[in-house]
């Protein structure tokens, strides 16, 4: 015990004072900070980019009330030019606007026919159709512009209209099995974030050890090692060592994140909806489970990590090697989808309780929508058991592969190990 | 307690097919330097593992003064594979300190030691440095006090002299005769049997997987101790030499005749015989090398 002890002290100082621990501590929430910062900042530049729009409509009033509409909801992004006749009426016109577009004079048109407030289908021509959110824009314009050239004529006065047309938003609350109520989408952004970090941490860490195990072993060091300690010692304490240098990084950086996300909350706040109150807050049984979920996911993959290493002895044999390991991770981070459209499906709570998808997604259940209890204990009973399964495996691959050297062992060898080891 | 610190009984060890160690017994006496000597690929790497508790023995016994070998005895050794490996990334001091740590020295312990040893070595300004700063001549050098930081009762060296320049093997077969006279116990392989016959007391010869030859130097140099004697002698003495009926082989080098004798006859009742008829110079029995004894086993295992 004693000597797992002092592999644990060596594993978890030589990391945590390493260079690489230090920049990439430091370096997460900064190129977190920096992403968002980014984000905005772009969101910023586009909407201080004005853009021309040429509309056409026969109807003046219905012209007058879509370019109002425009700069109001684009905030004078979006300037407008009308056009007096239809360019598209002839195939001369036509090609002189196309051409105008592609000069980029004009960034883009908008036809709208006159039959627009019944059956008339409006056009819209531009070299960037994919920008969703100009797109939105102009269709929300255009939408307020019609009903309300509608209203009109049904007799509803002016004035009236547009307090007719105030729009309401919802907002969405959480009804757990506990009772407590919560804003769903916060919850969801930072589970989502979490279930990011989870999969990152796990991934990298397991990488880490099978890393270390690989140097142990191309530097010879390990036949030293082994002179003094059994290899389950080396393995525990390697595996313990790491997960608490890893757990020391999650802790500083959730603790990062939730003040970036504050920031990133108020920017985002001040820049998309001026009256809403967007509030970042983490729920504190998430962040629990969040812990919970991160220690069995890390020593279930590291564990597996480390027989890899101890297979192998160099880094491109292990990129053959990892395969199963590294598909199986990834492979859970694919099926998050299937969860995120129906958590509580049978295929959902099957494949959540699988061991090696368990960590992330009975994880992505519980930020969703809070699973039955016994299904979380059922969870985490599943990931003990294929923690014990893969200490059980890996121990003994370890024992036999450390001190192995050349070729590494084909398919059937490694389960003659298993065997015989 | 019995006077072999270690005793190995009837130990075989094979890999699959491949049987790296076959039937070894042997028993190495506290307080000295015992020599594992053989070829290449002999099988004593092997030995070394299972004495080390790295791997286990198919079958038969290691005894650790007189007792199975338990883990806590791994405590009371020190090792330096064939493969030498330190951690390169680690300062000096750190290195030392937890490889004696994990032998159950605590560090307020190993510290003094480590300080020692470094200062004998010549290495502590390179304290504070990482390994991979140092020359492969001193990471050599640690790697020994990597061995004996925790003053280990039996020291278990494979090939410590490979890689050194002379000086630092003359300094190192000094350490070595040092820690003998402090009663440690030091098993030596290597196949440099000039160093061997330097420093090993006790020697055991395998060759392909089994014991070929055991026993102390003296003992195994008798055995292979031929009847030949040389003799300086002017040349008129060849004639006698010629007629003598013991002789089986004669030849003259350097001014000396090598002479193989009968087994009928010793080398003293053939100096008898050579005095009353010539004046002799120079009588001498030589020692067979163990660089002899060990190629002459070799190629009869062979």
């Amino acid at each position: 015990m004693k000597k797992i002890w002092c592999v644990i002290k060596r594993e978890y100082l030589q990391r945590v004072r390493s260079r690489t621990f230090v920049i990439m501590t430091a370096l997460g929430p900064l190129i977190m900070i920096g992403y968002l910062m980014l984000v905005i900042s772009l969101a910023r530049m586009e909407s201080a980019e004005v853009r021309t729009i040429a509309i056409w409509n026969p109807d003046p009033a219905l012209a007058e009330s879509f370019s109002r509409g425009i700069s109001r909801y684009s905030r004078d992004a979006i300037r407008v030019k009308k056009l007096d006749a239809n360019p598209l009426a002839s195939e001369q016109s036509k090609a002189q606007l196309f051409d105008q577009i592609r000069k980029e004079k004009l960034n883009g048109f908008v036809y709208i026919p006159a039959d627009v407030t019944a059956e008339g289908l409006p056009e819209y021509y531009s070299t960037s159709t994919g920008n969703v959110v100009q797109n939105q824009v102009l269709e929300n314009a255009l939408n307020k512009s019609v009903i309300e050239i509608r209203l009109n004529r049904e007799g509803v006065a002016s004035g009236k209209v547009q307090s007719l047309l105030k729009p309401t938003h919802m907002k969405t609350v959480r009804v757990t099995k506990t009772g407590t109520r919560r804003d769903d989408t916060q919850a969801f952004v930072a589970g989502f974030a979490f279930v990011f970090i989870l999969y990152m941490v796990i991934l990298i860490y397991g990488i880490s050890i099978m890393r270390s195990v690989i140097e142990e072993k191309s530097s010879r060091i390990v036949e030293v090692i082994l002179s003094s300690l059994r290899p389950i010692q080396l393995l525990t304490g390697k595996l313990l060592g790491v997960g608490a240098v890893a757990l020391t990084q999650v802790a500083i950086w959730v603790t990062a994140s939730s003040l970036v996300s504050l920031y990133g909350a108020a920017a985002y706040a001040s820049l998309a909806r001026p009256n809403s109150s967007f509030q970042f807050s983490v729920p504190l049984p998430l962040l629990g489970y969040f812990m919970l979920f991160f220690v069995l996911g890390f020593f279930l993959y590291s564990t597996l990590y480390a027989a890899v290493g101890a297979l192998v002895t160099s880094e491109q044999e292990a990129q053959h090697y990892q395969m199963p390991v590294l598909v199986s991770i990834i492979l859970a981070m694919v099926l998050v989808n299937v969860i995120i459209k129906n958590p509580n499906s049978g295929v959902s709570v099957a494949l959540s309780l699988f061991p090696m998808f368990s960590p992330i997604l009975m994880f992505m259940r519980i930020v969703v929508q809070t699973p039955p209890i016994w299904q979380i204990a059922l969870a985490v009973a599943s990931m003990l058991f294929g923690i014990w399964i893969a200490l059980w495996i890996s121990s003994k691959i370890y024992r036999v592969g450390i001190l192995m050297y050349g070729k590494p062992p084909s398919l059937p060898e490694v389960v003659r190990w298993l065997r015989y080891a | 307690m019995s006077s072999a610190i270690l005793e190995l009984q009837n130990v075989r060890k094979a890999y699959g097919d491949f049987v790296a160690v076959d039937s070894l017994s042997l028993a190495v006496p506290r307080g000295t330097i015992f020599g594992l000597l053989g070829p290449n690929g002999a099988g004593k790497s092997s030995t070394i593992r299972m004495i080390m508790h790295i791997t286990m023995p198919d079958h038969g016994e290691i005894l650790f003064d007189g007792r199975p070998w338990n883990e806590a005895l791994l405590d009371r050794t020190g090792y330096m594979p064939e493969e030498r490996g330190l951690y390169k990334k680690m300062k000096v001091t750190e290195l030392l300190l937890f490889l004696a740590e994990i032998k159950g020295t605590p560090p307020r312990k190993a510290l003094p030691n480590i300080l020692q040893w470094l200062e004998r070595m010549g290495l502590e300004s390179w304290k504070n440095h990482k390994l991979d700063q140092l020359s492969k001549g001193m990471q050599q050098k640690i790697q020994f006090i990597s061995c004996v930081a925790h003053d280990p009762d039996l020291l278990i060296l494979d090939e410590p002299f490979a890689g050194l320049d002379p000086i630092n093997v003359a300094e190192l077969k000094d350490i070595l005769l040092d820690l003998k006279n402090r009663g440690k116990t030091i098993i030596l392989s290597t196949h440099r049997m000039d160093q061997a016959e330097v420093l090993c007391e006790n020697i055991c010869l395998i060759n392909k997987s089994r014991k070929v030859l055991e026993g102390t130097l003296p003992q195994i140099r008798r055995k292979f101790a031929q009847n030949s004697v040389l003799l300086g002698a002017e040349d008129h003495a060849e004639d006698y030499l010629r007629s003598h009926a013991a002789i089986l082989k004669l030849s003259r080098s350097n001014g000396s005749w090598n002479i193989l004798l009968d087994p009928s006859t010793t080398p003293a009742q053939f100096l008898k015989d050579c005095v009353q008829h010539f004046e002799v110079r120079h009588f001498e029995i030589p020692e067979a090398s163990l660089d002899e004894i060990f190629i002459r086993s070799v190629q009869e295992g062979a």
